[in-house]
């Protein structure tokens, strides 16, 4: 992984968070939408300041997470984040080269529940959250049979 | 009676009971419709009402007739099936315990159309529901009784001074015939909400609509989109837009011994326990477009009073031809499940997330997509039965379940 991408991210300051048993919920109070980060990518997250390289945060998340972490989860993890809209980059940072699943895993055949792993949702407003819009309700008439 | 209260009045205008007194006096008074007027009428004529009450500089009847409103009788806090918990919903046992109908009267300082203010109101109520004042008037007495049932478990009488919203009632049909008949007007505050011949719809509106403004207005609660039952003391949460299946879900779950609480929103409190919010389970019929009202006893079913800890979150939807397979998901997916149907989650989001945290804190959260209720129903039962209950492991559960 080239240490600019890593340094130059960094994480979104305008976020609540709340523990949720191993769990971190991210609250992005700009964009409204919540994240649910498992252990592994909440640390990798927090220790996103633009200043961490990525041995540092490597070893970091071992001391942690009691099992080493390679390069390819971090990138992941990276990833994630980045897709997730939980950090930031600046504009000389380039765009890491997003590893799959499936070669994280490989990597990490023994600790595939180490992967991390980002669930994102968007908060609705109080009135989508009340009724579905027209358009939705009829394409669900037409489809089901079961109200 | 009238005379009495001329005297006690002041430069104020008159109260509005005069007008409904009036009507009570000229009423062909039927036993169940005209309940309220005239208990009320017998109270006054007992002398409850000996003298006006000064408040605010408001001129109020309501203190001489009611009990203040914390003496409410409510189910002593106590949950179903629990020992202890947080407070309970207030005054759930309104209606069973006699209290049904004894509408505050009120003088509405609300209501800037014109017109409304010269309606000569037979019945007026001023209730207190998810700490929110509403206030409830109509033109024939008959149809306040009717709307009252139709309010949400947990309302208390309210100091009439102010409301925070508005129900004008105005039926030109019959008083008492059936359901369709003239012209019937629904206002909220000054903005007319609907216009029908049809008394029945003109309720059911009403009921949405309040609904709707309980869920998202009402401090301290979060009301999430999500059908409840209560099962042994733990609530069983469905969350889900319409059309997810919820209600029939719900209706299943009835039907196999649980208590209903909701198939429209969960009430969670603010330590995370979920309140009663029961209307009657609109059931679609297989073409979508008509439903029809059942209510949970018809189902062999009672209607839960207490709040309840959450013991399961079911994150489902219906397919056609697809079966119950049921994962574990993790109690932070179960927040995200909540937040995602939550009406108020964006504006205190903080407080959203705490709530969900606690409410989540003892549950098991399940995921799967489902075909036939039946037989998802049966295995949820199951799974609780032998794993929430006997306090072993979800996961080998969720594996048996599989």
């Amino acid at each position: 992984m080239n240490e600019r991408v890593l340094n130059s991210a960094r994480k979104r300051k305008d976020t609540i968070v709340r523990q949720v048993g191993d769990e971190f919920l991210v609250y992005d109070l700009k964009t409204n939408k919540a994240h649910c980060l498992n252990r592994i990518a909440a640390e990798v997250w927090m220790l996103c300041d633009g200043k961490t390289t990525v041995a540092e945060i490597a070893r970091k998340v071992d001391e942690t997470a009691k099992s080493s972490v390679d390069e390819a989860v971090l990138e992941l993890a990276l990833s994630k984040l980045q897709e997730a809209g939980l950090i930031e980059q600046d504009s000389s940072g380039f765009e890491p080269a997003i590893p799959s699943r499936r070669v994280a895993l490989g990597k990490r055949a023994t600790a595939a529940l180490a992967l991390p792993l980002v669930t994102t949702i968007l908060v609705p407003t109080a009135a989508q959250a009340v009724s579905p819009g027209q358009k939705q309700r009829r394409a669900r008439r037409q489809s089901r049979s079961e109200g | 009676m009238k005379d009495r209260l001329r005297k006690g009045g002041s430069s104020m205008p008159e109260p509005p009971i005069r007008v409904h007194l009036q009507q009570v006096e000229r009423a062909d008074i039927r036993p169940r419709a005209e309940s309220v007027l005239f208990r009320q009428a017998r109270d006054l004529r007992r002398n409850k009402f000996s003298r006006p009450v000064e408040h605010n500089g408001t001129r109020l009847l309501w203190e001489a007739m009611h009990e203040p409103p914390d003496d409410i009788p409510t189910n002593g806090g106590q949950p179903d099936g629990q020992a202890a918990g947080p407070p309970a919903t207030p005054g759930n046992a309104q209606r069973e315990s006699g209290l049904w109908g004894h509408a505050p009267v009120f003088k509405p300082e609300s209501g800037r159309r014109e017109g409304l203010n010269h309606v000569a109101w037979a019945g007026e109520a001023s209730i207190t529901a998810f700490g929110l004042r509403v206030g409830i008037r109509a033109s024939a007495p008959e149809l306040l009784d009717r709307l009252l049932g139709h309010i949400p478990a947990g309302w208390k009488c309210a100091l009439p001074q102010s409301v925070d919203r508005l129900y004008s009632l105005i039926s030109r049909g019959p008083s008492l015939g059936p359901d369709v008949g003239g012209s019937h007007l629904l206002y909220v505050n000054d903005q007319r909400l609907a216009r029908t011949g049809d008394r029945g719809r003109l309720v059911e509106t009403f009921e949405s609509d309040l609904n709707s403004y309980i869920a998202q207005t009402a401090q301290q609660w979060f009301f999430v989109h999500a059908g409840v039952v209560g099962w042994k003391g733990q609530a069983i949460i469905i969350p889900g837009h319409s059309y997810s299946g919820k209600t029939v879900l719900v209706k299943e779950f009835l039907q196999a011994g649980a208590k209903y609480y909701s198939d429209e929103f969960a009430a969670v409190d603010g330590h995370g326990w979920v309140h009663p919010f029961p209307r009657l389970l609109s059931v679609r019929a297989e073409d979508c477009q008509t439903h029809t009202r059942i209510r949970a006893e018809d189902l062999g079913s009672e209607t839960g009073t207490g709040p309840l800890p959450v013991g399961l979150l079911l994150l489902t939807r219906y397919k056609a031809d697809a079966h119950w397979r049921p994962r574990v998901s993790s109690p932070g997916r179960g927040v995200l499940a909540l937040l995602a149907n939550a009406l108020t989650a964006r504006s205190q989001p903080a407080l959203a997330l705490a709530t969900f945290e606690r409410a989540t804190v003892r549950a098991r959260v399940l995921k799967s997509t489902r075909g036939d209720a039946k037989e998802t129903v049966e295995s949820v039962l199951k799974y609780l039965d032998r794993q929430v209950l006997g306090n072993t492991s979800s996961q080998s559960a969720s594996l048996e379940l599989i």
